[in-house]
């Protein structure tokens, strides 16, 4: 029995070939990238750079020239927040991470940027129609996150894309690399993602992509093995922002999860027929999508009457389920959601649920309540 | 395999690690005997690696990578004067 539903936080369990990667690694390959010229440099060199190929095809991406390692989504995202021209307006979504409004507040404090939400539809998803009507001047950058961490909507990227129409367009696919495709034609400029959750990869490894590297500073400084003579960072990519030894064990995890991706052990009718079955229990409101075909496999729920703390202790403690439960780093989706007081009990599921681990979640949930005396 | 004063052999140097490797690959699809060695600290500050081919190779090799878009320098190894690939 899978009782693991916390996979926005870290996707687990991980593809076995995982563990075997990173073990290969550390016990056979050893070896740092680019540097030098004998043998495990080059196996761990190729091993990066086939890495960095299945990635930038996850992203929809023609080639990974542009696809750039960090150790997390966070980083990439104070990498690009730091490192664009940013002037006037900054314009995002309703449903931004931390990783993005943290950042981006910092740099706003500093530099008297103005930050304005998208308009958005009350499930935070863009309002595509308001939208049209939307004052264009002076915004540098647009920030969508591709499918909110708290209720899974997922967000019409390609739209979005096209109102933007030459407007800068960083989207935060942290939630779906991996597991929805990102194929949006070139029109997006720069795309975040880590390797802990839907890609399957070990945690400490993420990465960007960005469509005109040139428009960014790195953001660590430091060795790359080239132009070695010189105390500037070099202009070849990716050396420009990849400064330091990368976390090759990250890599060939994550190497060896995109090459082994997991086939979902239930259907998508399975993961639809459980969150209507949890949203008509008495008394549970259920955070999700409007419209179906927007609806990532994530949501949240609060209960009436057993605060969310609670009813996730409960449900490790009873049922030994394990879930997460609070704000999810996104009061931004919270405030916007009406459950910025409270927080949520956040469900999130991976390709390895079967469908008898969903019906135990619901039958989980309801005897959590029942068990309460609150049924 | 010693490579200095060699005059049959030539090294290849490329702007980055990433293109080592592509240009590795396709020399290999070539079916090109090549190998990889340091960066000679004479032709540039790189610690990384270079390609050594046959100089025979090295119009076909030269025009396989720029059809593929990879940026090259070639040297002559005793002299290391050099020939842009674009």
């Amino acid at each position: 029995m899978n009782k693991y539903f916390d996979n926005a936080s870290t996707s687990f369990p991980k593809p076995p070939v995982v563990a075997e990667e990173i073990s290969n690694y550390l016990n056979c390959i050893g070896g740092t990238y680019g540097r030098g010229a004998y043998g495990r440099v080059f196996e761990s060199t190729s091993l990066v750079e086939e890495c960095r190929d299945l990635l930038a095809a996850e992203l929809g991406i023609s080639s990974g020239e542009s696809v750039f390692f960090t150790k997390s989504a966070t980083e990439s995202s104070n990498l690009i927040l730091n490192g664009l021209n940013l002037n006037g307006r900054v314009v995002v979504s309703n449903m931004e991470h931390n990783a993005i409004m943290r950042p981006l507040t910092q740099r706003a404090k500093k530099e008297g940027l103005k930050i304005e939400f998208l308009p958005s539809l009350s499930d935070g998803s863009v309002d595509l129609k308001a939208l049209e009507n939307m004052d264009r001047s002076a915004i540098s950058l647009v920030i969508v996150n591709h499918q909110s961490n708290v209720n899974g909507v997922i967000q019409p990227i390609d739209e979005i894309a096209d109102w933007c129409d030459g407007l800068p367009l960083l989207v935060d696919a942290t939630q779906t690399a991996g597991s929805i495709s990102l194929d949006w034609s070139g029109k997006v400029d720069y795309i975040l993602f880590t390797g802990h959750k839907s890609l399957f990869g070990p945690t400490g490894i993420g990465g960007f992509y960005a469509r005109k590297p040139d428009s960014l500073k790195p953001l660590i400084y430091g060795g790359t093995g080239s132009n070695s003579d010189s105390f500037e960072m070099p202009l070849v990519y990716p050396d420009r922002f990849e400064a330091g030894t990368p976390n090759l064990v990250g890599i060939a995890g994550l190497r060896g999860a995109l090459l082994n991706k997991p086939l979902p052990l239930h259907t998508r009718r399975d993961f639809l027929n459980c969150l209507s079955e949890i949203a008509s229990i008495d008394g549970i409101e259920v955070y999700r999508s409007i419209v179906e075909e927007q609806q990532g496999e994530l949501f949240s729920f609060c209960h009436l009457s057993i605060g969310v703390s609670e009813f996730a202790s409960e449900l490790y403690r009873l049922r030994g389920i394990e879930v997460r439960s609070g704000l999810h780093c996104a009061p931004a989706a919270h405030q916007h959601l009406g459950s910025i007081s409270t927080g949520t009990v956040r469900i999130a599921l991976s390709p390895f649920h079967t469908t008898e681990d969903l019906n135990y979640l619901i039958k989980s949930i309801k005897d959590v309540i029942h068990e309460n005396g609150r049924g | 395999m010693r490579t200095d004063g060699d005059k049959s052999k030539v090294c290849v140097l490329f702007k980055g690690a990433r293109d080592v490797i592509k240009a590795d690959k396709i020399a290999r699809d070539m079916g090109l005997i090549i190998s990889v060695m340091p960066v000679p600290e004479n032709l540039s500050s790189e610690c990384g690696m270079c390609l050594i081919i046959k100089k025979y190779d090295l119009k076909e090799f030269h025009n396989m990578l720029e059809n593929k878009g990879i940026h090259a320098e070639f040297c002559d190894l005793p002299s290391f004067s050099t020939t842009k690939s674009h």
